[in-house]
This record gives C-alpha cells, sequence and structure tokens, in this order.
C-alpha cells in the first residue's frame, strides 16, 4: 500500500552542530525552503554503531531566526539598505518524546530532519499506542489530536484539571467539547448510551443552551468538526435544572432568565434532608472548630433520622414527637430546640460554645436555602418531579449560577454526594458517571476542611476505580487542594495569569510553553496527557451548540420570517 | 604649536595612512583629467544598479623549514578565500572559492599535501619561491590569493555593464580592459606634490581629486586613479582619515575611466565601514561581511594545524 503523498513525512533540515545535540533535546537548522512552527512532530533516524537505526521523535519546543555575520545591533539597518551581506538562520529546538527502539542517544548533526505526518506523527504523539482514543482537539497545523481513553476512564488512570484565567480560558468550554466528542464518537461503545455526565452552570446561563444547536457556527468551524470526524449539533440527551423561583406556590417555576421552557426546576424535601442526612452541607464551610462542630452535625443528622418518621400525610414532610415537621423552617426549629436543650441527648457533652456556634451557622444556612426555596415541605406538589434525576439523560446540567454561595455549596456537596453514593452501590466502573465542576478552588480549597472537600476528595482518589470521572476546573490551581489536581491524568492550561504561571503547580509545563500560557487565545488549550512527555498546544472547534440566547438556531415554528417563505 | 590628530584605525592594523614599502608604480602624471587642483570634484549621485565587491583573505595555518638535500628554505602552509558580495538593494553574497597551499621558498618545491580533517579531505597545492628570504612564502601565498581575486573580478565584471569593486590595488595579473576599479584602503605612497596633494584635505564625501595617471619609465599611464573622501572628517581625526585611493586600468580609456571614477565616487560613501570596524571607514561594509564570510569558510584554523601536524607525524612513521 502506498502513502498518501500530503501523508508522507517531508525533510524540513538538518540537526546541527553548533548547539549541543542531546537525547532529550537538539537543534534542526530549518532549510530556506522549508519551516518548523512550534508544536510539530519531528522524526530523525539515527544510526547507533551495533544497534541499527534509531528513530527519535519529538516536538518543536522553540523557533528562532537570525542574521549570521551580523555583530551588532544597527548591522539590521546596513542590512536592509543592502550594504552588508548577511546569511539568514532559521533554528528549531526539538524536544525528544519517543526512541524507538529505546537507545538513549543524540541525532548526529548533519542527519536529516522530517516533519512528521501520517503514521510517523502518529507515532512521534504515541496515538499508535492509544487502542481507544477520543478526539481532544486540533493541533496547530490542524490535525486531530486525541487523548487516551484508557488514563480517563479509570484503566490506568482518570480526571482531568483546567485551569486558567476566567473569560478567556474557556475551561467550561474545553471541557464541554470533551464530552461532546465522548458521547458523539464511537469511543465509548457498548457503554456510550449509559454513559452520563453531571455539569454544575456556576456562570450565566452559557449551558443552558446544549440542546440547541448553534446557528452562528461557520463553514470553517464545521469544517473542524469534520477533520475530528465528529457531527455537528447539540448535545443530543440535555436535562437542564435550575433552582425554583420564589413565591410561585406549590409549583416550582424554574429561575431561568434566558428560556422559558424545556428547564425543570429542582429542590429536596424535608424528608429526604432528614433521610438522605444533608444537614452537613448546609455547614460546607472551612473553619477550625470543625471537628466539635462536624461531631454535633453528625449526632443531630442520625438523631434527626432515627426520630423521625414518615409524614403519612404527605411525601415530603416528617414527623417528629407524633407532631408534623411541614416545612424546612420547622425543621431547623425542631433541631434548634433539640440541641439548646441542656437533657436533650443530642447535643451529647459538647459545649454551649460549640452548641451556639453550632446554631448561629444552622442559621445562616437555612436563611439563604429558604432564599432561594431549595428544601421544600407540604407545599410541594409532585416532588419527585422535582428530584434532580441524572439517570434521565445523558448530560445533566445542575444551575447554580443564581444560588447565593452557601447555597451553591448545599446543592454540589448533595449531589455530588448522591452520585459518589450511586456509584459506590454500583460497584462496578462502566458506564461512567463524569462530573464537571468549575471554580474547584471554591469546593476544594488548599486551606482548610469541609464536607464538600471531603467528597471531592473522595471522588479524586477512588472515583477511579468507581467511575467517577472528575472534570474540574479552576482560575488558579494554586489554590485547589493539591491531592485533587495530582490525581488527573490530563492537565489542561487555558490563558494563565503571567504570576500564576510561574508557581509549582505549573511545574509541567516548561519556561517557554509557560509563556505562551500568557497569550493563548481564547479556544486554545494547553494540553498535557500521561503519554507525551511535554504538554502541546491545542486548539478545540467552536462550540456545535448555543451558548446564549442569541445562538440558539430559530426553528422554523418559531421563526418570525418563516411565513414569508416561499412568496 | 604641534597639533596631534588621531587616525581612526585600530592600532594592530597599523595607520589607514602609512607610506610603505612595496612595489607601486613610481610616476605620476597629475594633469590627465584637467590642469584645475584648486577645488574637490562633486560627481552627481550615483545612477542606480548592481556593484560588485571582491575581496579574498588569507591565513597562514602552519610556517615550515622544508630541507631539499641539505637545502634548507623557509615555507608555509596556507589557505585563501575569494569571493564577491552583490549590492543590488540587497546584499546577497555571489561566488567564492578556497584555494590551499604549501609553499617554500629557496627553488624548493615541495609535494602535494593531502590531509584529513574529520571526514574531509584537504589539499594543499604545492608553489615555489626562488629567493630564501622569510617573508617571500607569505608573498608567494599573497600573490596566488590575488591572482585568484584578479580572475574572478574579471570573471564577474565579464557579465556586460557589471560595477567592480576590488579591495586593493589592481593586480598584474589579468591585465583585462574591464571596468575593475581597485580599491586601496591604505595610504601607501605620496604620488602628488604637496600642492595637489592638499586637495585631499578638502574633499568632502563623496568628492573626489581630478584623475592622475601612474606608470613607470617605460609606460607612463598604465592606470588612472584618484582619491576620494567616504565620510565627514571628524573633529578628531587627521585630514587624510577616511579617504581611499580608487584606480582602473588605463586600457578602458581617460573618458570611461571619469565615468567610473564619478560612480564609484558618488557611490562608496553609502557602503562606508561601520564605526566598529577597526579599519573604519576605508574597510567597507560588504567587504567586512565578505570577509568574516570568508574567513569562515577557509576552516577551523586549529583543526588544520593539528590534521598537519599529524600528518606530519604519521609520515615519520610510515617512512
Amino acid at each position: 500500500m502506498s502513502v498518501e503523498p500530503e501523508m508522507a513525512s517531508e525533510p524540513v533540515g538538518l540537526v546541527i552542530g553548533t548547539e549541543d545535540a542531546t537525547p532529550l533535546s537538539f537543534w534542526v537548522g530549518v532549510s530556506p525552503d522549508a519551516y518548523l512552527q512550534l508544536d510539530d512532530a519531528v522524526i530523525v533516524d539515527t544510526e547507533v554503531p551495533g544497534r541499527g537505526t534509531v528513530r527519535i521523535a519529538g516536538l518543536v519546543q522553540e523557533v528562532r531566526a537570525r542574521h549570521e555575520g551580523a555583530t551588532f545591533d544597527t548591522d539590521v539597518f546596513l542590512i536592509d539598505r543592502g550594504v552588508l551581506p548577511v546569511d539568514t538562520a532559521v533554528a528549531a529546538q526539538v524536544v525528544a518524546t519517543r526512541f524507538e527502539p529505546e537507545v538513549f542517544v543524540p541525532p548526529m548533526p548533519g542527519l536529516p530532519a522530517l516533519r512528521a505526518r501520517g503514521k510517523d506523527r502518529d507515532e512521534a504523539l504515541y496515538f499508535d499506542q492509544m487502542t481507544r482514543r477520543v478526539v481532544g482537539g486540533l493541533s496547530r497545523d490542524g490535525e486531530p489530536m486525541f487523548l487516551d481513553l484508557d488514563f480517563l476512564d479509570g484503566t490506568r488512570g482518570a480526571h482531568v484539571n483546567i485551569s486558567g484565567v476566567s473569560g478567556v480560558a474557556t475551561k467550561t468550554t474545553y471541557a464541554m467539547f470533551l464530552l461532546y466528542a465522548l458521547f458523539h464518537s464511537p469511543v465509548l461503545g457498548g457503554y456510550r448510551g449509559n454513559t452520563k455526565a453531571i455539569v454544575f452552570n456556576v456562570k450565566g446561563e452559557d449551558l443552558m443552551w446544549l440542546d440547541t444547536p448553534n446557528a452562528r457556527l461557520t463553514q470553517a468551524q464545521r469544517e473542524d468538526y469534520e477533520r475530528l470526524d465528529l457531527p455537528v449539533g447539540p448535545f443530543e440527551s440535555v436535562g437542564l435544572w435550575a433552582p425554583p423561583r420564589g413565591g410561585a406556590g406549590g409549583q416550582a417555576i424554574p429561575h431561568v432568565e434566558s428560556r422559558s421552557n424545556g428547564v425543570t426546576a429542582y429542590y429536596w424535601t424535608v424528608r429526604e434532608f432528614v433521610r438522605e442526612k444533608y444537614l452537613r452541607f448546609l455547614f460546607a464551610e472551612a473553619d477550625d472548630e470543625r471537628s466539635q462542630i462536624a461531631d454535633l452535625v453528625a449526632r443531630v443528622e442520625s438523631f434527626l433520622d432515627r426520630e423521625c418518621e414518615d409524614d403519612p400525610d404527605h411525601e415530603a414532610t416528617v414527623l417528629h414527637g407524633g407532631y408534623p415537621v411541614r416545612s424546612f423552617d420547622e425543621l431547623c426549629d425542631a433541631i434548634r430546640a433539640n440541641v439548646e436543650d441542656d437533657h436533650s441527648p443530642w447535643r451529647g457533652r459538647l459545649s454551649d460554645a460549640t452548641v451556639a456556634a453550632f446554631v448561629r451557622r444552622l442559621d445562616s444556612g437555612r436563611f439563604r436555602l429558604d432564599q432561594n426555596h431549595l428544601i421544600w415541605g407540604r407545599e410541594a406538589e409532585d416532588p419527585r418531579r422535582h428530584r434532580i434525576d441524572w439517570e434521565a439523560n445523558q448530560v445533566t446540567v445542575v444551575d447554580i449560577h443564581n444560588l447565593h454561595d452557601r447555597a451553591k455549596r448545599f446543592v454540589t456537596g448533595v449531589v455530588i454526594k448522591r452520585l459518589f453514593e450511586h456509584k459506590e452501590r454500583m460497584g462496578r466502573r462502566e458506564p461512567l458517571a463524569f462530573l464537571v465542576l468549575d471554580e474547584l478552588n471554591r469546593y476544594a480549597p488548599r486551606e482548610g476542611w469541609s464536607p464538600i472537600k471531603e467528597v471531592l476528595l473522595d471522588v479524586a482518589e477512588r472515583g477511579r476505580s468507581l467511575g467517577m470521572i472528575l472534570i474540574g476546573a479552576e482560575q488558579t490551581a494554586s489554590e485547589v487542594e493539591r491531592r485533587v489536581i495530582a490525581n488527573s491524568a490530563f492537565r489542561v492550561v487555558g490563558r494563565l495569569d503571567t504570576a500564576e504561571a510561574q508557581r509549582s503547580e505549573y511545574g509541567f509545563l516548561p519556561a517557554v510553553t509557560r509563556s505562551r500560557a500568557s497569550i493563548l487565545k481564547p479556544g486554545s488549550m494547553i494540553l498535557q496527557q500521561p503519554h507525551i512527555p511535554i504538554p502541546v498546544q491545542i486548539r478545540f472547534p467552536f462550540p456545535s451548540w448555543a451558548t446564549r440566547a442569541d445562538e440558539a438556531a430559530p426553528d422554523a415554528s418559531t421563526d418570525p420570517f418563516g411565513a414569508f417563505e416561499g412568496d | 604649536m604641534v597639533v596631534l590628530r588621531a587616525d581612526p584605525w585600530a592600532p594592530e592594523y597599523g595607520m589607514g595612512f602609512q607610506a610603505r614599502l612595496e612595489e607601486e608604480l613610481p610616476v605620476a602624471d597629475p594633469l590627465v583629467e584637467t590642469l584645475d587642483w584648486s577645488t574637490p570634484l562633486s560627481p552627481t549621485p550615483a545612477e542606480e544598479g548592481p556593484v560588485w565587491f571582491v575581496d579574498g583573505v588569507r591565513r597562514v595555518e602552519l610556517r615550515l623549514l622544508a630541507e631539499d638535500g641539505g637545502r634548507r628554505a623557509p615555507g608555509l602552509f596556507g589557505s585563501f578565500a575569494i569571493g564577491s558580495v552583490c549590492c543590488d538593494g540587497r546584499a546577497t553574497f555571489d561566488e567564492h572559492q578556497v584555494g590551499r597551499a604549501v609553499v617554500a621558498g629557496g627553488g624548493v618545491m615541495p609535494g602535494r599535501v593531502e590531509v584529513s580533517v574529520g571526514v574531509q579531505r584537504v589539499a594543499f597545492e604545492p608553489a615555489t619561491e626562488p629567493s630564501l628570504d622569510p617573508d617571500r612564502p607569505l608573498w608567494k601565498l599573497q600573490n596566488l590569493m590575488q591572482e585568484a581575486e584578479a580572475a574572478m573580478a574579471a570573471r564577474v565584471s565579464a557579465r556586460a555593464g557589471r560595477l567592480v569593486v576590488v579591495d586593493g590595488p589592481l593586480s598584474f595579473f589579468h591585465p583585462t580592459d574591464a571596468p575593475v576599479v581597485g580599491m586601496v584602503k591604505r595610504f601607501s605612497r605620496h604620488y602628488l606634490e604637496d600642492g595637489r596633494e592638499h586637495l585631499l584635505a578638502l574633499l568632502g564625501p563623496g568628492e573626489r581629486t581630478p584623475l592622475f595617471a601612474l606608470g613607470d619609465e617605460d609606460q607612463p599611464v598604465q592606470r588612472y586613479a584618484w582619491y576620494l573622501r567616504l565620510v565627514p572628517l571628524r573633529v578628531p581625526w587627521h585630514d587624510q582619515a577616511g579617504i581611499v585611493r580608487c584606480e582602473v586600468r588605463a586600457g578602458v580609456g581617460l573618458d570611461t575611466a571619469v565615468g567610473l571614477a564619478d560612480r564609484v565616487t558618488a557611490l562608496l560613501p553609502a557602503y562606508a565601514g561601520r564605526p566598529t570596524d577597526p579599519r573604519a571607514p576605508q574597510n567597507l561594509a560588504p567587504v567586512g561581511g565578505l570577509e568574516a564570510w570568508l574567513r569562515h569558510r577557509m576552516g577551523d584554523g586549529r583543526l588544520l594545524r593539528r590534521a598537519l601536524l599529524r600528518w606530519m607525524v604519521e609520515g615519520e612513521e610510515g617512512g
């Protein structure tokens, strides 16, 4: 079988001998009629006495051009005037990624270097060793870049961590692109249908349009999808959930500004709160007195569960001491009364100060949950319909952007815990469950302890074997719990603040790449994956799903001009 | 009071102004173009068009003492490189050529020497000089270089309408009638009487003296020469700094010579040497660039020296 011409590697220059060639890094003099750009894959075959040919593959890390023969900065003006003759030299630094066979020798100066194409490129980037691969974007020269699913689904590793400045780093968009690629390609095989994702919408209503095609996609952007072998369109199966709007009576109306249909309001009932032990997520703030208060929270949770009976009159409420607890307020009052009672077994032998601190936090948490109508009592009509159901759709978006900080922690804590327990009960990895969570620094901060951080650490450390995959994002990785990041097989970086890029959390980025991270455009990321020893810049296609109301494609029925067609 | 004025060249290159004992044409006739030596001539700005600069560099690799049946003579291994730069809006290196010679004095003719440097084979062609003067082998190497330089200048200028400026005086080799201009950086001999030499101090950049003829007793008009100034005179300098002497062969005819003199005089200030050059401003910028490039093309002197010594050791062991 012959190789297609454009798929054959082409000579671009020679290994130079004026810079040291080492096994890990060497320079290639670029021929005047060729070019090499950052991240290009390059191969050099070098003869090793007694071992035959060793193929060294690598990626271009730096390219430089200079005048040879010019000694002083002002020479450039003479050169421009045609007075001083010089040669122009272009050289590219290649960082080796692979030796085949593994003999770690430098390439000999003078050997031809080729830009790797087709099969050679796949080998340079280890794509040939990825038995199951999912597209992760496009390389700078427009070729597909792949991720090894083995390192994403828990077989050999799991989790993705994305860092970058808010607004320009397009962290969430990239996370959604990864999900799109997973769910709309055959890579997941038979489990594709049952693989689920829960996505928290933390900013704006960007993710509330995942189910709608993007009407503003240009032809060039469509072609990107073609190159990646992905369909162009919205997510096929999406469930949208938003917190309820206030003052709507027993009907829970979703609190969403940009769209009026297709979104379900979510809340939990007093009975769920008691039975599933959600109280701890009201106390989801990192603080010093945690051991004492956490102890009391655990006691109260277990007493509540033990002493409350199901209310026979309503599925959302419970009876405590024979009296119905009709609302979340009444529940909080009951808790308060019991812990403040010196003779109640609920408080045990904890000091008054601890109880006071507990009550203070309970009151403020209760105020916030009430404000956002997250726990319903007897007013709830059909509460089952409003319980977030991630089994119903492939992608479940939970909108929390309108919620107060404390309520956000409550919702994320409860949802992640439920999902985690669900996966624990299933006891096997497949089908996978993905969890997309931005602002990780808020939920798993480096300093302090909180119930959500504990759940997230569980996910990071045990999620790999349970098939629960965290795609976490944050503005600054330096503020996120180390173990959450350390457990991520894939590290992705969008535009980084220059000072942040210097921190040790980004030690995997070589110095040149760090500088590049501070000029990345939206839609470009730097991807580090276990197979490839150096991070590679990629770009990913513009979302083919709408991210704003004005991108949502008007369908024929609602198009105000539709009626005029055919005139 | 004694007035002290500086010479712009770096001291290790001697002095731009230095009367030197060299074979130069002794007879000068200052009246070939005009009788009026009172004011400088300022040609109008030069027409556009390519100009070629030709130059060569040489290096002694190893000095020798050659022995031939009891006769001992000084000698050397030497390399030279010649090349050209084309300036036509852009300055680009044109053809170049590297030569190597093993030279012995006293009429001793050495054999051809071929040594290995890395993966390359390098050959030194034999040459000899009758004199036993220790400086003569170097003089011979210089001659070999100039010969090649003159051939290259003739070759380049043979392509019609090309203005070629050779660095250094015109040699006696390849006496063609081609419009090749020799440019002498060093002021090595007084050709003019004091009354006329006074005009040199008055030259501004891009201005020249009238042409004067150079020759010997038998043939008094062999070349036409003139002085021109490259850059404005600066205060610390003596008034003959920044001046070069150019010459063309008389064979081109007086009219052509005047035309060439005007064109070259207007042209050269644009190519004046960089202030950072140790022989600024007389060492023109393209020539400075070319010299560095050519020196590089001769290869690494340390490697050649080592290869030659090894060749001698191996010859000793083998023989």
